[in-house]
């Protein structure tokens, strides 16, 4: 009954936290209550856990029994929520419009645009075709996502913009949200505009100030970006202050892992939708290691109290911090994944369809094309298989399960060379962001301050 | 209680078990873009109308 799996326990800043896996309970706790816990899981019942702890603490009975009425009222040790496999279909595609990019990044997953094959651009006539793929594909459902990747996607914008506008003037029976990926280099203020107008929700790349950016961030020649990328982003965010639809994205490395600082220093750029995201890699120079963990903790334990300090006069997002404590998705969403293969696609500038954008140029993972749909049915079969949690043992018991829903399928392969085979890493990394994440809101909570979500603009738009 | 603070009650049981709209966005987890994890993510059927993607 008192199953470790059932219950994650973890300290955090001095506090003590106590996570009910199955129900998503969530309890701060004092240090008494966190080693009954403990020794509840040990022992396996009330009576030994008491005994071991009673001369310890003589108010021991007192915890023992707050800790049994939460688990007579399903809140601490609960049996997990039911849920059905669902029959996914389509849903959302990146659109690989540029195999080819105007930066040299350092730690690049693309190859520096070009995927390990020629340089290319995507012709109209594929992005149409995968518009049309996209659409056969959906049933049952209402909302189709397309995010504009390369590479560089502006390298190519007439497409982009034609994209746009093809699948909103030819499906007018489903909506289309549309996203791009850009290192902001050929941003300018009609660029801006159009993808403003169209409600084009953008991710613009920059790894933190100068002196950071520039490390990985470099043009072909070697020399830095920020000098001439940060006007254009700052271009961007101004323009969107209002509304948002923007996120500032960065990479940290193994040398770059002052995580802390470098989002504090972003967000000192007036930027109000961060992210910070680990480089996942072979690389030895650059990749995270297990002996980085122990200083990342710190770094999200820092970044979580200053996050907190700096919401009571400025609201702005880290997106890992966002977590819904009170509800969030249903059962059935967060146990299937990210959909690669099966909900989510990747189109290469040939009309490829892959099963994401990270295995774009994987011939062995090739799904099929947008002229003749997918051939490698056993491929995506496995692709959906390893979409759902329980299929992966080390998924299945672990205690972020719900939150995490299964790992990133491509640093599996990339790292493991098995989509089933979690990227342990990416999964201690993982568990230290919904840690941190978790202990946001609680910190929040106390404060009787608004918890900012990944909502950025409700109420705008009618 | 004296020694625990309940922060939240039972979210997952709170949502309509037989749930499943695929409204939600496909949660990429992928780091080149915004690694989106489930858990990041709110419900699309109770927000409001929006017009950006996140």
């Amino acid at each position: 009954m008192f199953d470790r799996s059932l219950v994650h326990l973890f300290p955090f800043n001095g506090g003590y936290f106590v996570l009910d896996v199955n129900s998503g309970s969530f309890f701060n706790v004092d240090e008494t209550t966190f080693l009954y816990i403990n020794k509840l899981v040990e022992t396996g019942s009330k009576e030994a856990a008491v005994d071991k702890l009673k001369k310890q603490f003589p108010y021991i009975e007192e915890v023992a029994d707050e800790v049994e009425k939460l688990i007579k009222e399903r809140l601490l040790f609960s049996k997990p929520p039911s849920y059905f496999v669902s029959n996914l279909t389509l849903k959302s595609m990146c659109l690989n419009v540029a195999h080819s990019c105007n930066f040299g990044c350092l730690y690049c997953f693309a190859k520096k645009g070009n995927y390990g094959g020629k340089e290319a651009l995507m012709s109209f006539d594929v992005a149409k075709k995968a518009i049309d793929f996209l659409y056969n594909n959906s049933d049952g459902r209402e909302s189709l996502e397309v995010d504009f990747f390369g590479g560089e996607p502006l390298l190519n914008f007439e497409v982009v913009k034609k994209t746009i506008e093809y699948a909103r003037s030819t499906y007018k029976d489903k909506s289309f949200r549309f996203s791009i990926t850009t290192n902001g280099n050929l941003l300018n203020e009609d660029i801006e505009k159009f993808l403003f107008d169209n409600d084009v929700s953008i991710v613009l790349s920059l790894d933190g100030d100068k002196e950071t950016n520039d490390k990985y961030r470099v043009l072909r020649n070697g020399s830095g970006t920020f000098d001439f990328v940060y006007p254009k982003i700052k271009m961007v965010v101004d323009h969107r202050a209002e509304y948002g639809g923007y996120y500032v994205r960065g990479t940290y490395t193994h040398t770059t892992m002052d995580i802390a600082k470098t989002v504090l220093s972003l967000k000192g750029f007036g930027f109000k939708y961060i992210s910070l995201e680990p480089v996942v890699t072979k690389d030895d120079k650059i990749s995270i290691k297990e002996s980085d963990l122990p200083k990342l903790k710190k770094e999200y334990g820092k970044l979580a109290e200053a996050y907190v300090e700096s919401q009571k006069t400025n609201q702005w997002t880290f997106f890992h911090f966002n977590i819904d404590l009170e509800a969030g998705p249903c059962i059935q969403k967060r146990i299937n994944g990210c959909g690669a293969g099966v909900e989510y696609i990747a189109v290469s500038p040939d009309g490829s369809i892959y099963p994401c954008h990270q295995f774009d140029g994987i011939k062995e993972t090739k799904l099929g094309d947008v002229f003749n749909g997918i051939v490698n049915m056993g491929l995506q079969e496995k692709f959906r298989k390893a979409n759902f949690l329980f299929n992966k043992p080390e998924c299945a018991n672990c205690w972020a399960r719900f939150y995490c829903s299964g790992g990133c399928l491509a640093n599996n392969y990339i790292i493991n060379g098995d989509i089933f085979k979690p990227y342990a890493i990416g999964c201690e990394i993982q568990k230290m962001r919904i840690e941190a994440a978790l202990y946001v809101q609680y910190k929040l909570k106390e404060l009787g301050l608004e918890v900012p979500t990944t909502q950025i603009s409700d109420g705008h738009c009618s | 209680m004296k020694h625990i603070k309940v922060v939240s009650k039972r979210p997952f049981w709170n949502i309509d078990k037989a749930h499943d709209c695929r409204a939600c966005q496909t949660p990429c987890k992928s780091a080149c873009k915004t690694s989106v994890t489930v858990g990041n993510q709110v419900c699309e059927v109770k927000k409001p109308v929006k017009r950006w993607i996140w």
